[in-house]
């Protein structure tokens, strides 16, 4: 068994994911179905930790215990699910900060052919829909990178202009966010996202095993784009009226079981709804991200410890409420 | 929807919904992938032959259906064929594509075939598009240098596209990076990924996976003219293909070469020859191949004829047969 663990400088932190990954896989003695392995972005990275580069605060850098080193929500999901079945999971994070649904896949192609007699759960939190990798070199682009907020910030530039400008990708960014306004090209990216939802979930429930995908932060949620050409993000209450005709909403209609592997997504009577925790927090005013720290004013939108905790929670009630359906 | 697909993958993607309406659960679908080499009914383009006459430009049939009737004959029953080729895409496309009808229509997939093409091209992230970066490599500069004012010539036209779509520097930059060793590997290692995936999934499915190189990963093109470099040649690409963790696991278990058509594993390595490649070797052949060897028209375009197509169908079929 071979399973590929990249050499390149930028994956070294996560490197300890694939190789446990690949002693399990290896294991002779134990091939027990007791693996769960999880995807997504920052809100997920078992690494996350705050980033000064972009987030600030009045009273300088955050305490090392306000930035981050606490469970992260898939962590915490397995504690429950140990408690309650009274046996040990085995839990491979691979969330990466800054990452989207291209290389969350990666990660994915990479474990399932080695792991997936063992794979029990496969957990994914949703992040924006519009972040790609890029074609040859080992790099996130994130489009929100050149929305106004982060031009304003960066003298005209955007965060991370020097490295997009070398690896070419400005223009293309740019051409991307324009066509944002046209309503087929959104429904065209939820589509293409959620068709490789629904190949996971297939292939898991195929496999005999979980799948759970909760979108963490809304699939569009960049802001403006007009300093750079473009108009604005879709926001939440459009995504929900794209929503109602997309296939993936079709065929779940058809097969309402289905509902079971898609957190907070509900279908009913009056329509489609599928909100992101980030924007539930907000609906509700719950104090569950970094910047709600009172004696620390800062502006960085993560989840922090507690909510980590919630996170974990919406995953476990969702999976519990649904698990004798 | 927002999409520029071929008229071909939307007409078999609308089969496949038909497929699925019929009340069986007959394991007798064949899905194939690929490029313009593969899709049905492709037709040479004017950018490609000119005004080379209708009946030397496409209308045959394309090696998956060629396939299907020598499975037909030998099987004695029925095939249905749900082709995705599409020209002009990448290899991301092919499997973005598989995994598009798969949950739906595994039960019933008894074949997938798929014919490589390059590894460079990709897919522009919203506007459903090929964008095939070696359509910029010098060669076509100098063509167009030999026609002055020609603005229908290939290089202009999908220049243009890339512009219109932002990606012309996105191109520019790809090319530049096929100097280098490590963008190279970086690039093969997520192709051969998703192959040796497609692999393990139709196994899992019992399913038979078929994959045939049509083109070289890397042409070996040079970009001096846009800024870039060469892409490697065939001896270093097998070489680099040496290298990877997916080809050499390959390598050591001989009943995966079955998955893999004009896979070699020897002594001295693994070479892997592609269609393309073999045609070289084969240069005193009389039957024109590809669309350059017809020697009634002359041109330059290296599209396989009728014959290419059955040539292909039938490298991949005693693959198939040798094996099983």
């Amino acid at each position: 068994m071979s399973l590929e663990i990249s050499d390149h400088p930028s994956d070294k932190r996560y490197v300890e994911q694939f190789r446990l990954a690949r002693q399990l896989a290896n294991d002779k003695k134990d091939s027990s179905k007791n693996v769960i392995i999880a995807f997504g972005c920052s809100f997920t990275d078992p690494y996350f930790r705050v980033d000064y580069s972009w987030t600030t605060s009045k009273r300088g850098p955050l305490p090392p215990h306000l930035s981050g080193g606490w469970k992260m929500w898939p962590e915490i999901f397995k504690d429950m699910l140990e408690e309650r079945d009274k046996s040990q999971y085995h839990v491979l994070n691979f969330g990466r900060s800054g990452s989207g649904f291209g290389h969350g896949f990666e990660s994915f192609l990479k474990v399932w052919p080695y792991l997936k007699h063992r794979i029990k759960f496969v957990l994914w939190g949703g992040t924006d829909f519009n972040r790609f990798e890029h074609h040859c070199y080992r790099m996130h682009v994130n489009l929100n990178n050149r929305r106004d907020i982060a031009i304003e910030r960066t003298n005209g530039k955007g965060t991370d202009y020097e490295r997009y400008m070398e690896y070419g990708v400005i223009d293309y960014i740019d051409n991307i966010n324009r066509s944002l306004a046209d309503p087929r090209v959104v429904q065209w990216i939820m589509m293409k996202r959620l068709r490789l939802m629904t190949f996971i979930e297939d292939l898991s429930t195929s496999n005999g095993g979980e799948f759970l995908y909760y979108p963490l932060i809304e699939p569009f949620g960049g802001g403006s784009f007009y300093k750079t050409g473009g108009s604005t993000s879709p926001s939440w209450k459009i995504i929900q009226k794209y929503l109602q005709d997309l296939p993936f909403i079709l065929d779940l209609k058809n097969d309402k079981k289905r509902l079971k592997h898609y957190v907070n997504l509900s279908i009913d009577f009056s329509g489609t709804f599928w909100t992101s925790w980030s924007s539930e927090t907000l609906f509700t005013g719950k104090k569950l991200k970094i910047l709600d720290n009172k004696e620390w004013p800062n502006d960085d939108g993560h989840p922090d410890k507690y909510g980590q905790e919630d996170i974990a929670n919406q995953f476990w009630k969702h999976y519990v409420a649904h698990e004798k359906k | 929807m927002h999409t520029k697909r071929s008229k071909s993958i939307i007409s078999n993607l609308q089969k496949v919904n038909t497929l699925l309406a019929q009340d069986t659960n007959k394991k007798n679908i064949i899905v194939s992938l690929g490029c313009s080499m593969t899709e049905e009914g492709y037709f040479l383009h004017h950018d490609h032959a000119g005004d080379m006459p209708d009946h030397f430009r496409g209308g045959w049939k394309m090696w998956p259906e060629v396939f299907k009737d020598l499975l037909e004959e030998k099987d004695n029953h029925k095939y249905e064929l749900v082709n995705l080729g599409q020209s002009g895409c990448s290899m991301d496309y092919c499997f973005d594509n598989l995994i598009e009808v798969w949950p739906k229509l595994k039960k019933r997939i008894k074949f997938v075939l798929w014919g490589g093409t390059e590894f460079s091209r990709f897919d522009h992230l919203v506007e459903d598009y090929g964008m095939v970066p070696s359509s910029r490599a010098d060669i076509n500069y100098v063509n167009l240098s030999s026609r002055p004012g020609d603005t229908n010539n290939r290089v202009i036209k999908t220049s243009e596209q890339f512009k219109k779509y932002g990606s012309l520097e996105y191109a520019d930059y790809i090319n530049q990076s096929w100097g280098y060793k490590t963008k190279c590997i970086k690039r093969m290692n997520d192709i051969f990924r998703k192959i040796t995936f497609t692999e393990d999934i139709c196994k899992l499915n019992n399913s038979e996976f078929l994959y045939y190189p049509l083109l070289q990963m890397f042409v070996g093109k040079s970009y001096y003219i846009t800024g870039g470099t060469i892409e490697p040649g065939i001896k270093k690409q097998i070489e680099w293909l040496n290298e990877l963790t997916y080809i050499n696991d390959i390598s050591k278990n001989k009943e995966r070469h079955k998955h893999y058509v004009n896979f070699k594993s020897g002594i001295l390595g693994v070479t892997w020859n592609t269609w393309h490649n073999d045609l070289q070797l084969r240069r005193t052949s009389t039957i024109p191949l590809i669309t350059r060897q017809r020697t009634e028209w002359p041109n330059t375009d290296g599209h396989p004829t009728e014959h290419g197509q059955v040539d292909i169908a039938n490298k991949i079929w005693s693959w198939y047969v040798k094996y099983n």
